[in-house]
């Protein structure tokens, strides 16, 4: 029986996926999820694919939230301006993969902007700031018609690389989980490199941080850049997944959503960001399941109290912050601490 | 290592077997959605949230005229099954929920395809998956310059409302040279408006004192009611959504603002003459459906019965009630049209040869072509009577004389 990692070089100490038992279990979940996507319906895949976008968007915000401590409201506003951004340039004639990351980086240019208070600014205050940020993005999206065909939306052409088009939700699957994995291993090494240590340490105390010799101004900065290049990016993707947006698509509920996300997940957590994007995107979908099931026997239940899902949400999410404030990366923890010592825990 | 290898073999094996279960086999032959003795359609509109109250008459309509339809014994011995989702009115919310119906209920065809916003953003997948669907309000943005394939609709835009409004000013009031001023919502929905504004104007060389706008889901207009007030103008012309038009009512009687005030139809709600009292009695819409309280008119007496029936508490038929039942009525003629062997395509290019389709009265004649997926239906100008809290209809039925869709 296993009673603990026991390293015996600098490498192994530094291996991303330390156990072996660790990488078959990775191996194996990415192979069944690669064989789900092959023989499933479109519909789950649909929600596979908007989990894999919503988990790059929440680590984003969980960098800037949950790492260095600088609450974003208007984590909406860098998704709109990446999904804009994306699709205006695919329309006007930049391929798909070099339109991606320019979004990424025309967001990220907005992130320094609203980056720039955050050194004078803290906690509310900040809130505030990148709140309006949110507004000003909307009503740009809706004012600025010759740019984004204001509140009628836009077309978005589905992402084409090297002629092959990826207008399925299959093909897509395919488009949008490289890109996640490679997002939650950037993400993963970043947070344990300097720039991450030093986050960490401006969240915990900043003052504490500056006498050690930390820049807060460039790395206060730069996490604003990374998050809002990661939400960037998401939005790109979602704009040309569901091939049309407009300015109702990224209004303050989806900035709370993406807190939400992270909140449920666990904050400053790489796997919590995981596990909130997708524990989200399929909870609504998963509440749906039960007026279904009681759709044939039941019917007066599902039309009558259609609002039960909408009480439920609420309710998990209230509990959520109240039983377990670290998450579902808590609990996972927590599992895994508890079977490690199987079966003598206590 | 080996041992690994083998336990890592043996449970794909497991997971292999496992989703090899899931798979259900399906005959290439059959269409999505038919069998021999039912058909079904499914409904998108928000069931939850603050536009429930639009979104669930939308379902509840489709509901009950095809509940009426299998008294009579369905189409071609065909029963026909609704199955409403709710789509939260959120864009990807509702795309997924419309991929829920397509891949896990197998419809053959969508009854609603919710508001404009969503209608918008489901587009694309409709088109995809070529489903022949119905979009309950006739929105600009999706219908010109060229209609998607099977998306169908009907009625005036809010530009050919606003119209028909100034023409009934021009022609049946015959007011010499009259005052204008325009109020509309600064979104998609209140600029088609004042695209019909512009059109009329220009073309009838009308006197404009004033033009105001407010942005959605703005708490106060009074600043914009006071400017009007200041300009004298004779008629002020809106493009408002409910609660704004009764905003403006209130704001208007305080400031002793009088003159008639003419609205679009999606603002013609029972409601409004309520909340606002004798105020409303200045207040007018252009409407292209019959209204609720028109019992005489055949198609809203079998509409109103056959709700009666199934809702017993509920006298008065809402709004989108309304307009979603004449969307049903359009789409069971559609799929009787296509014939006993039913398809998607003969579905949609039955509903494209659809001529002078009389609707007993609920709205005027409906024409679809391949080019026009919305077409203008008949209007009449209605008044407000807070006595009796209904709509009187103050016009006969017409169209517009100034037509944008033959630019």
């Amino acid at each position: 029986m296993r009673s603990g990692d026991f390293k015996t070089s600098y490498g192994e100490d530094m291996a991303l996926l330390q156990t072996t038992f660790i990488k078959v279990c990775i191996g194996i979940f990415v192979i069944s999820l690669i064989g789900f996507v092959l023989i499933a319906d479109k519909y789950s895949i649909y929600i596979i694919n908007l989990s894999a976008i919503a988990t790059i968007g929440s680590l984003g915000i969980n960098l800037l939230t949950g790492f260095t401590g600088q609450i974003s409201i208007g984590h909406a506003g860098f998704l709109a301006i990446g999904a804009y951004s994306s699709a205006i340039l695919t329309k006007s004639g930049f391929p798909f993969l070099v339109a991606l990351p320019l979004a990424g980086l025309i967001s990220t240019i907005a992130g320094l902007l609203v980056g720039i208070p955050s050194l004078k600014l803290r906690g509310l205050y900040l809130a505030i700031t990148t709140f309006a940020f949110g507004f000003i993005v909307e009503h740009l999206a809706n004012s600025w018609v010759s740019l984004t065909n204001g509140a009628q939306g836009m077309e978005v052409i589905p992402a084409n690389i090297f002629g092959i088009n990826f207008d399925t939700d299959k093909g897509f699957f395919f488009l949008v989980f490289p890109l996640a994995a490679f997002a939650i291993i950037f993400a993963r090494n970043l947070v344990r490199s300097k720039p991450g240590r030093a986050w960490i340490a401006i969240r915990d105390r900043d003052i504490a941080a500056e006498t050690i010799g930390i820049d807060l101004y460039w790395y206060k900065l730069s996490s604003f850049a990374v998050s809002s290049f990661y939400a960037g990016v998401a939005g790109g993707l979602i704009a040309h997944y569901i091939q049309y947006i407009g300015p109702t698509h990224f209004e303050l509920l989806v900035s709370v959503q993406y807190l939400a996300m992270i909140i449920i997940g666990g904050l400053g957590s790489i796997l919590g960001s995981i596990f909130g994007a997708v524990f989200m995107t399929i909870l609504p979908e998963f509440l749906k399941l039960l007026p279904d099931l009681l759709r044939g026997s039941y019917p007066i239940v599902t039309e009558k109290f259609a609002d039960i899902n909408l009480i439920l949400y609420g309710l998990i999410i209230m509990l959520f912050v109240i039983i377990e404030p670290k998450g579902l990366n808590g609990i996972w923890n927590n599992i895994k601490v508890y079977w490690r010592m199987w079966p003598y825990t206590h | 290592m080996k041992g690994k290898l083998k336990i890592i073999v043996i449970f794909l094996c497991f997971v292999a077997v496992f989703y090899g279960s899931l798979v259900k086999t399906i005959s290439a032959a059959e269409v999505p959605g038919v069998t021999k003795d039912k058909i079904i359609i499914g409904t998108l509109s928000p069931l939850t949230g603050p536009i429930a109250m639009v979104g669930i008459p939308i379902a509840d309509a489709v509901k009950d005229y095809f509940s009426f339809i299998n008294e009579q014994g369905g189409i071609y011995g065909r029963k026909i099954e609704v199955i409403s989702e709710d789509d939260k009115y959120e864009p990807p919310q509702a795309v997924a929920s419309l991929k829920k119906l397509i891949d896990r209920d197998k419809i053959f065809a969508c009854a609603s395809t919710s508001g404009t916003p969503i209608t918008a953003a489901v587009a694309p997948t409709v088109g995809r998956e070529k489903i022949p669907s119905m979009a309950p309000i006739p929105a600009y943005g999706i219908f010109e310059p060229k209609p998607p394939k099977y998306i169908f609709a009907y009625g005036p835009f809010y530009a050919d409302q606003v119209i028909f409004n100034i023409e009934y000013i021009l022609f049946t009031l015959k007011a010499k040279d009259p005052k204008l001023a325009f109020f509309y919502q600064d979104d998609d929905f209140g600029q088609d408006g004042y695209r019909g504004f512009k059109a009329a104007v220009e073309k009838y060389k009308l006197n404009v004192v004033a033009t105001e706008k407010y942005t959605r889901g703005a708490i106060d207009i009074s600043s914009q009611v006071l400017n009007i007030k200041r300009a004298n103008p004779d008629f002020l012309i809106l493009t408002f959504i409910p609660s704004h038009s009764i905003m403006l009512l209130k704001e208007a009687k305080k400031l002793g603002l009088t003159i008639p005030i003419f609205s679009c139809a999606n603002a013609r709600l029972e409601e409004v003459i309520k909340v606002s009292g004798d105020a409303a009695d200045i207040y007018h819409c252009a409407e292209y459906t019959a209204l609720p309280n028109e019992t005489n008119v055949p198609g809203m007496a079998k509409l109103i019965q056959n709700r009666n029936k199934r809702n017993p508490a509920e006298k008065v038929p809402p709004k989108y009630y309304i307009l979603s039942y004449v969307n049903a009525l359009i789409l069971g003629e559609g799929i009787k049209k296509a014939g006993k062997d039913l398809t998607r395509e003969k579905l949609r290019s039955a509903l494209e040869s659809l001529k002078d389709f009389n609707t007993e009265g609920l709205t005027g004649s409906i024409s679809y072509s391949q080019n026009d997926h919305c077409p203008m239906t008949a209007m009449r100008v209605v008044k407000a009577n807070s006595k009796t809290g209904y709509y009187e209809p103050i016009t006969d039925w017409g169209l517009t004389k100034l037509n944008l869709k033959q630019k």
